[in-house]
């Protein structure tokens, strides 16, 4: 019986989690460098990484590093690919992290694999990839998250060899904007998409979401991107949640449970109205962090703050509909503060 | 503007008052407490069945079962810490059998007011057997929306790292 070795990572404004056999922690390490170098070079909030820079203008993309010109030519074939939806420049300056994060979840994955590792998971942030077969010898089960009830399971995926990526709003907020219309996607609280890569299907889930509903749910499975040669055919999957509680999956979506049934939906999704009071005293108490001892969570590194789909404005009027937004899911009191994608 | 910030510092001294009300005072000392005096008016009594501790404050636990009897073989319980919150302390307590919880029980709840008792009637339940559905779905991983660090914390995805 091989010993496991699960080590989770403050890295780019999330934790990213190993799941790998113990012989490997030397290869561990190396991918937690590679993280950190990572953050450093491409996060937006950080006004003298690589990416401010070029996003100021202070330097030119040919004086930048071999990996930021391999990433900014990757979101331009993928805001082609998506029919501009996906993005970089979404927001008001360029901020590549909508791929970034799957991008180097991927390769740190890599890392192990290269190192020998023929069984290991990484989840960076809620955004996995599996290597190989789980440790007890069939499919990785990979639960998706349950965006409206805390700690619950939307359904299950499983595979070997695969990643799964998901965007909604249930961590941060509404970060992701339709590029088209510079404004949040309407009617969706999370898609998951599944295929042999990260980093493709992380950039699939934000521009997915970023459609909203219904125009996300006909997308992958009836048209599939224009230069993928069709979104299954590039073995990509897709799982939608709308904010109604309806679920659909595209036909090949390795799901492994059947989703929730309607009337746990409706109880979800419309709580009794008192609730919603307790829950903005959380809030208060949180931000203040009066609550509990581990909270001024202000947007740290890239990922906590935005992906390549966020740095919307945040005026104060903005800032209450997000409140009265949050009380839809007000039955998962004990999240987080919702706010945290407004600047600090 | 200025109606908002009103409106706001109106809500605050609002539940500050409402809050104040209660009686409960966070006490930095873990529960399991045969021989607390609970005369300073600490309203962390963690076990029950004491009934000597804790009485003058209206915070004291209203918790289900006394802990560490009758459990079954090869199983083992474990205490979390108390958690402070706003409507008075929480602590758990799962019971481990052959790396699976097994069960979860309240060793202390608020139960000051009929809305503590009426919630904590509703929601512990739900909650408990969340947790128990969470963990027979054997998942290794969950993929979600991307949370911060602070999230992390409170996620399913943490319980895993830590071995749940």
């Amino acid at each position: 019986m091989m010993i496991r070795l699960k080590h989770a990572e403050p890295v780019m404004g999330t934790v990213v989690s190993f799941d790998v056999d113990s012989a490997f922690g030397a290869a561990v390490g190396a991918a937690v460098r590679w993280l950190h170098w990572v953050d450093a070079t491409f996060s937006t909030f950080r006004a003298d990484s690589e990416v401010s820079r070029l996003g100021r203008g202070e330097i030119a993309l040919g004086q930048c590093s071999a990996r930021v010109r391999e990433v900014i030519a990757a979101c331009a074939e993928l805001t082609a690919v998506t029919g501009g939806y996906f993005s970089a420049t979404a927001g008001a300056v360029l901020d590549p992290s909508g791929y970034v994060k799957g991008w180097a979840v991927e390769r740190a994955a890599a890392i192990l694999t290269e190192a020998g590792s023929l069984s290991h998971c990484v989840n960076g942030g809620g955004d996995v990839r599996c290597v190989g077969s789980s440790p007890r010898g069939g499919n990785w089960r990979i639960g998706i998250a349950d965006p409206v009830r805390h700690g619950a399971l939307a359904l299950t995926a499983e595979g070997r060899d695969f990643a799964v990526a998901t965007s909604g709003i249930a961590e941060r907020g509404e970060h992701v904007l339709d590029p088209h219309t510079r404004t949040p996607p309407q009617g969706l609280l999370s898609i998951t998409v599944t295929g042999p890569e990260l980093a493709l299907a992380d950039a699939y889930a934000t521009a997915v979401f970023a459609m909203g509903f219904p125009r996300a749910m006909g997308f992958p499975q009836a048209v599939g991107f224009p230069e993928a040669g069709g979104w299954s055919a590039a073995g990509y999957e897709a799982f939608g949640i709308t904010d109604d509680g309806r679920t659909w999956q595209t036909p090949g979506f390795p799901a492994a449970r059947s989703p929730l049934s309607k009337r746990d939906w409706r109880a979800a999704a419309n709580p009794p109205r008192a609730t919603s009071y307790p829950v903005k005293t959380l809030r208060i108490n949180r931000q203040n962090g009066v609550q509990r001892g581990e909270n001024a969570s202000k947007p740290e590194g890239y990922g906590s703050g935005g992906r390549g789909q966020c740095h919307r404005g945040g005026g104060p009027g903005r800032g209450r509909a997000r409140v009265r937004q949050g009380q839809r899911d007000a039955q998962r009191s004990e999240r987080g503060p919702r706010r945290a994608c407004l600047p600090p | 503007m200025r109606r908002v910030i009103l409106a706001v510092t109106g809500t605050i001294a609002g539940l500050v008052a409402l809050l104040g009300f209660r009686s409960h005072v966070p006490s930095a000392a873990p529960a399991v407490s045969e021989g607390s005096t609970g005369t300073a008016g600490s309203g962390v009594t963690g076990s029950a069945g004491t009934g000597s501790g804790g009485t003058g404050s209206a915070g004291s636990g209203a918790s289900a079962e006394p802990s560490a009897s009758a459990l079954p073989a090869g199983a083992r319980a474990v205490d979390g810490n108390v958690a402070n919150t706003v409507y008075g302390p929480v602590q758990i307590q799962v019971v481990v059998q052959d790396k699976k919880i097994t069960k979860v029980n309240i060793l202390e709840q608020p139960s000051s007011t009929v809305n503590d008792i009426q919630i904590g009637q509703f929601a512990f339940p739900k909650l408990i057997s969340e947790t128990l559905a969470a963990q027979s779905a054997h998942v290794d991983s969950v993929s979600g929306a991307t949370y911060t660090s602070a999230g992390y914390i409170q996620s399913l995805q943490s319980a895993l790292d830590n071995g749940a």
